[in-house]
């Protein structure tokens, strides 16, 4: 067919590990024409080695972190045992998530050989202006077939399982921003106290000569302070259990697993700064315009 | 020394006297239960919407090499009619053996012809025994599927499309592989998967998709026993590639594949309720940091200490129930809604078990978050109190 470089037969299988809440999406392929369709980049072992032993894989660098592999390492998956020869980077895609290993390999390990079954065909394009062409071309060449195909672009396919996800995702959205209003109140409450409990101080300071602007800025201080602590604190715990618990869900073959990177690591130390200021606003204001003889009284 | 309460009256007005505190704690509680009412409503809804579709009297019988992916099994219609003809342990009603061979695929579907518009949705392709061999789904409005391309429509099937419960309509008619089908029919099947589903004629689902085999057989067992006969028949008969499963197994192992979310729903409500203790004992710390004096006078008028302890935990499990009874009913009103997950929807109900644990959890915050500074505020010596004074 016109404009298609490659085509890729592939078998998929999502099998979860000892632990359930880990599942390895393995993708059967054809070792000969993978390197030619994929652009990925082997960063440990050898492609040699991986193609000329059946029961070997390549995986991607992140499931090699997720799962504390090494190259050598003989995995039983759920009843489908290979030795990883190689390990690759795709430039931190979907597709680090995976294990490669050979089409005819994962037929026979799961029984589906005998058709010569794969899951999906990957093809190849030589110009990706012709993809939406070249798509609606092959479903019209298999429209009569007894299999008839569903070709899309792979950005399209994945995106749709993502919007599957998307309710979960804005419920989860809504949760969290309940979460920071109650973090919000916990933060105007502390300050609240501390300052309370501090009201002969603040007049004492008046007393001394500091501008109401000066203890509204004593007191904000504080509360920044304190989220600055807790901020740090929460960032990177949830920073430490999201990338250590090796938690993700299964999209159409891939594994997107759930990674906490650096930039959400500093997007939540943020929330929490700000959460700390403006919590802290409103007990400062209060504090800021007590007056100094109703302030000594009260605690006289 | 004599146990005698102090007059809850006391603890009511002594609340009064920081309102602005207690109203923060009040709000910041109900937003923890809240929370954590919604997210354990999550996790039961997603979880139960399995093992809801699995009946403890039924088995699946699927393609032995699918395991238990059910969009990879084949089951030829040869080897489906072998095993209804042959499978002992299967139960009868009406002369009538319960089995049901079924075709269950994900499917583009339009809503109007060649609109170009693909709304992902799942189908089951089924014979009317199918209604008895899953009891849970019942017929809501018109009819049920029939030969003719005749679908009938979960309740839930239109938040599975992501479209708006009334986008489809009794008698319009819906687009998929490459056929149009006759909305016939509504079914709702409580809690279960089926709801986010569109169930069709078997046989018209194999003829538009030009395939030959069912996905799956689901059977009713004549008793728990029943399903060693069917599970004996597949494994003796290895030229069928058949594998039996009951069907809570087959579910729940489907089901495991969102644990990790689930799993961090757990984290998630264990930290928000951690915040809520905190908030619960700053607003008790303060009550109690001014009130020595109080406490002092209580001390001489005879209270014990216990008394003095026992009325400071009523105070804060006020505040604390009154935040939790409030976050219950914003919860109760809002709950109701569905949401959709990948393999398929659920409605997202608030029911009574998960209120009563969101209200006994505000409890749990007051009481602990009452507790020590309690204890710090009866630890001063009855001379300290008098001085206090």
């Amino acid at each position: 067919m016109d404009h298609v470089r490659a085509v890729m037969p592939t078998l998929i299988k999502l099998n979860s590990c000892a632990t359930n809440l880990d599942m390895v999406g393995i993708h059967g392929v054809d070792p000969s024409v993978l390197r030619s369709f994929r652009d990925f980049r082997l960063v440990a072992g050898s492609y040699d080695a991986f193609q000329a032993e059946t029961g070997s894989a390549l995986v991607g660098r992140e499931l090699m972190e997720r799962r504390g592999w090494t190259v050598g390492d003989a995995v039983d998956i759920n009843r489908i045992n290979f030795t990883i020869r190689g390990v690759f980077e795709d430039g931190g895609t979907t597709y680090e998530s995976l294990a490669l290993v050979h089409l005819t390999f994962l037929q026979q390990a799961t029984g589906i050989g005998r058709d010569s079954w794969a899951t999906q065909l990957y093809v190849r394009v030589d110009d990706s202006e012709k993809l939406d062409s070249v798509a609606a071309r092959i479903d019209e060449v298999f429209d009569t077939d007894v299999f008839q195909t569903d070709t899309k672009p792979e950005s399209a396919f994945l995106a749709r399982g993502l919007e599957e996800f998307r309710d979960i995702a804005e419920f989860s959205q809504l949760l969290g921003y309940i979460t920071a209003l109650l973090t919000l109140i916990l933060v105007a409450n502390t300050i609240y106290m501390a300052t309370q409990d501090r009201v002969k101080e603040i007049a004492i300071l008046r007393t001394l000569g500091f501008m109401p602007e000066r203890v509204l800025l004593l007191v904000v201080l504080e509360s920044l302070t304190l989220s600055f602590i807790g901020g740090l604190l929460g960032a990177a715990g949830g920073y430490w259990i999201v990338n250590s618990g090796n938690y993700g869900v299964g999209i159409e073959g891939y594994q997107v697993a759930f990674v906490a990177e650096v930039h959400v690591f500093l997007f939540s130390f943020a929330v929490a700064i700000l959460l700390g200021f403006l919590g802290g606003l409103l007990p400062a204001i209060a504090a800021s315009r007590l007056q100094i003889v109703s302030g000594l009284r009260r605690v006289a | 020394m004599f146990f005698r309460l102090i007059p809850f009256r006391y603890n009511l007005r002594s609340l009064g006297r920081r309102r602005l505190r207690t109203m923060l704690t009040v709000v910041g509680i109900s937003l923890v239960v809240f929370v954590c009412i919604l997210m354990l409503s999550f996790s039961r809804g997603i979880k139960s919407s399995f093992s809801n579709t699995a009946s403890s009297q039924n088995a699946i019988i699927v393609n032995a090499n699918a395991f238990t992916d059910l969009t990879l099994s084949r089951v030829p219609k040869g080897v489906a009619d072998n095993f209804a003809a042959s499978a002992n342990g299967i139960k009868e009603e009406h002369g009538q053996r319960l089995i049901s061979p079924e075709v269950h695929l994900g499917s583009n579907i339009e809503l109007s012809k060649d609109s170009g518009q693909f709304l992902f949705g799942v189908v089951r392709g089924v014979r009317p025994i199918a209604f008895r061999v899953h009891p849970q789904v019942g017929i809501t409005k018109g009819r049920e599927p029939a030969p003719g391309r005749k679908v009938i429509v979960g309740r839930l099937a239109a938040t599975k499309l992501g479209i708006a419960d009334d986008a489809i309509a009794l008698g319009s008619t819906l687009y998929f592989e490459g056929d149009a089908w006759e909305v016939v029919g509504f079914f709702d099947a409580p809690g279960t998967a089926f709801e986010s589903e569109i169930w069709c004629d078997v046989d018209d689902l194999i003829v538009s998709t030009k395939r030959e085999e069912y996905s799956a057989i689901s059977v009713v067992l004549e008793s728990p026993e029943g399903f060693e006969d069917v599970d004996y028949f597949c494994k003796s008969r290895l030229n069928l590639e058949l594998q039996a499963w009951k069907e809570s197994v087959f579910y729940s192992r489907l089901a495991e594949t969102l644990d990790p979310m689930i799993y961090l729903v757990g984290i998630m409500v264990v930290m928000v309720t951690g915040g809520g203790i905190l908030a619960g004992m700053n607003t008790m710390y303060a009550a109690v940091l001014g009130r020595f004096q109080e406490f002092g006078i209580l001390r001489l008028m005879g209270f014990s200490r216990l008394s003095i302890l026992t009325g400071l935990c009523c105070e804060s499990m006020l505040i604390a129930g009154t935040g939790g009874m409030l976050g219950a009913i914003f919860a109760e009103m809002i709950g109701g809604f569905s949401l959709r997950f990948p393999m398929g929807a659920f409605s997202l109900t608030v029911e009574l078990e998960i209120l009563l644990i969101g209200i006994l959890q505000a409890l749990f915050i007051g009481l602990a978050g009452g507790l020590l500074p309690g204890i710090r505020s009866i630890r001063m010596s009855q001379v300290d109190s008098i001085r206090a004074l």
